[in-house]
């Protein structure tokens, strides 16, 4: 490594990456193995159900969206702020890119991938998906384009197919640098996905066109993908979620649970693979800063929603939300309150943002609140509709509630092999990031000459 | 005569300081080959396909736009279907799939855009540059035929902190 009067100019970032892509330490093995084991549990139960059918699982008339519509709509949640920050971060020109933005655009990718299992096993019959698909038939049936369901299908597919490429766009160089450094399988797989970048001045040129506009194209798509899920409640005439609130409302929690999961994911990452050097301090304090705000937005958000509720004049509505908080589900009601609103509080002090168990903490109770708040206003809005005759409770059976954890098991199980196979900070970027400022290099060259 | 010198060095503002005196020589297509899209990629001065890439993104989204505007209009007068008293062309219900067919035009569009133009442009580099590719080090292929010997004493002046100079064919 050289140095130059400024510093290090080359840092051991190469090498610290390529730590991470060798054999890894025990943790990693048991993170591992419990994830392989919550994806056979709940793809034992997800069988079960396909044999025996969706009697298996605890929904009912009226309820008749449950866990697994929440589990999609949650992971579209986690899916959202990957992408989301990375393309602001990159537009910014903030350091925290570097260390972060490859993981978090994995987790967008991943989590979007988990997401997309939920409506197809939620179907019954799964192995007539393609039914959904617009494609000519015999049967004369085609999609309604006046659909949000349809909408959803067509954003979430621009959504993952952007995403992906956008990660991987950004991995074109360190694919190239890597490969010339790797042995066993990993070295012919990087020549081949780097698709011939030689980082010449060209190619480089090229790509700093063509990212930003990537970065261009990921943000509205980002907004539009949660908006056009939220839809898929709004555009009913149910009480509780016919809200023209209900698209902003879902980006912002989308957000919300999005940066818990990166934090979450980025502590086990600092720590296990010893990237303190890259993923620093200051990076986790300018996280917790956005979760913070992030509920404190979210807490505005419930408040003027139940105002909204108590204020226009609909019985329906209003009777909705008092039930939410005093009837059978107070307990996920109040559970989202303590979870979403109260424990980030812990955030105002400046030790707790600086604090990772801590940090960590917050984050799995803002994932869990996230999850409940899902849960909440898809079930009771059901169970609590306009007619009192048809109103019913749901509450999840185990085959359910495996076949959610399954999916959680099934993200952290691709996260974990996405970066033992792949680098998890960007090499090229943290390289660029270390290139004195203009003044500094005109120091460094005066001092050569 | 050699055709060109492989001039390697460990730092970004070096080279940007030797781009800057190759400039002031006259010494025309000096390519660089770079770990990393430091300032100087931009100083070599190399007119690129790059400047393409806006309006390529633009028909790319156009065509996706128009696959979304055939797909909803075409299939709808296939299958006229009244929903919800909704009209069978309802354009305001169609904005949503034409925006998302638009962004996925342009993204795939952007995205194909920079490997194809990528792999034309990389060929005019010269090979030696572009294998000597490394995360520590930056390299810069100056074109060296037909030049005088003072003219290439004064290009080896201007590479003042290069950790070495070869010669390539």
């Amino acid at each position: 490594m050289s140095t130059s009067p400024t510093g290090p100019v080359h840092p051991p970032i190469e090498k610290d990456i390529l730590a991470t892509l060798g054999m890894p330490g025990w943790r990693y093995w048991l993170l591992l193995a419990l994830s392989v084991a919550l994806v056979a549990w709940g793809g034992w139960n997800f069988a079960h159900m396909m044999q025996t059918g969706m009697g298996v699982t605890g929904l009912n008339s009226p309820v008749m969206w449950g866990s697994l519509i929440t589990t999609f709509v949650f992971f579209i949640g986690i899916s959202h702020s990957g992408t989301l920050v990375s393309a602001i971060l990159y537009f910014t020109r903030s350091p925290l890119r570097a260390s972060i933005g490859r993981s978090a655009e994995a987790m967008t990718v991943i989590a979007i991938m988990t997401a997309g299992l939920y409506p197809v096993i939620h179907l019954g019959r799964n192995w007539l998906f393609f039914w959904l698909l617009p494609y000519p038939n015999q049967r004369e049936l085609w999609p309604n384009f006046h659909s949000p369901l349809v909408w959803d299908v067509f954003a979430i597919t621009s959504y993952v197919t952007t995403s992906a490429l956008f990660l991987y766009m950004g991995m074109l160089p360190d694919f190239t640098l890597l490969a010339k450094r790797l042995t066993g399988f990993r070295r012919p797989l990087y020549r081949i996905l780097s698709l011939g970048f030689s980082g010449t001045d060209s190619e480089w040129n090229l790509f700093e066109r063509a990212y930003p506009l990537f970065a261009g194209v990921a943000i509205p798509l980002a907004v539009s993908v949660h908006s056009v899920v939220s839809w898929d409640f709004a555009m009913t005439l149910m009480p509780g979620w016919h809200s023209t609130i209900f698209a902003p409302y879902f980006v912002a929690g989308a957000i919300f649970s999005g940066l818990a999961m990166a934090i979450i994911l980025l502590g086990f990452m600092r720590g296990g693979y010893k990237l303190q050097a890259y993923i620093r301090m200051e990076h986790f304090d300018m996280l917790a800063k956005l979760l913070l705000a992030m509920s404190v937005v979210m807490s505005v958000v419930y408040v003027t929603e139940f105002f909204l509720a108590i204020y226009r004049g609909s019985i329906a509505e209003r009777d909705l939300f008092i039930w939410r908080a005093t009837g059978r589900y107070a307990l996920v009601y109040w559970g989202v309150i303590l979870c979403n609103c109260l424990i980030p509080l812990l955030l105002f002090g400046n030790k707790m943002r600086r604090n990772i168990p801590v940090l960590v903490f917050v984050s799995i109770a803002v994932t869990i609140g996230m999850w409940l708040e899902r849960f909440m206003f898809i079930v009771t809005t059901l169970a609590h509709n306009y007619a009192p005759f048809s109103w019913g409770f749901y509450q999840p059976t185990v085959p359910e509630a495996a076949i959610c954890l399954g999916g959680l098991g099934w993200f952290f199980m691709l996260f974990l092999l996405f970066i033992k196979v792949f680098p998890c900070v960007s090499v090229s970027e943290t390289l660029q990031g270390e290139e004195p400022a203009h003044g500094d290099a005109d120091a460094a060259e005066a001092h050569h000459a | 005569m050699p055709s060109r010198w492989i001039a390697t060095f460990d730092e970004p503002a070096l080279v940007a300081q030797a781009l800057t005196a190759l400039a002031d020589l006259g010494v025309p297509g000096t390519r660089l080959v770079s770990p990393a899209p430091y300032r100087a990629v931009h100083l070599t001065g190399q007119p690129g396909p790059w400047r393409a890439m806006g309006w390529l993104v633009l028909g790319g989204g156009l065509c996706g736009l128009a696959t979304a505007i055939a797909l909803e209009v075409g299939t709808s007068l296939a299958h006229p279907m009244h929903v919800g008293g909704q009209p069978v062309i309802a354009w305001v219900q169609f904005g949503v799939i034409m925006f998302e067919m638009t962004m996925l035009g342009a993204g795939l569009t952007n995205f194909l855009a920079m490997i194809v133009l990528g792999a034309w442009s990389r060929r005019q580099v010269a090979k030696a540059a572009r294998d000597g590719l490394r995360s520590d080090r930056l390299t810069l292929a100056i074109p060296t035929s037909g030049r005088s010997p003072e003219q290439l004493q004064a290009i080896r002046a201007a590479l003042v902190g290069a950790t070495g100079i070869e010669e390539a064919p």
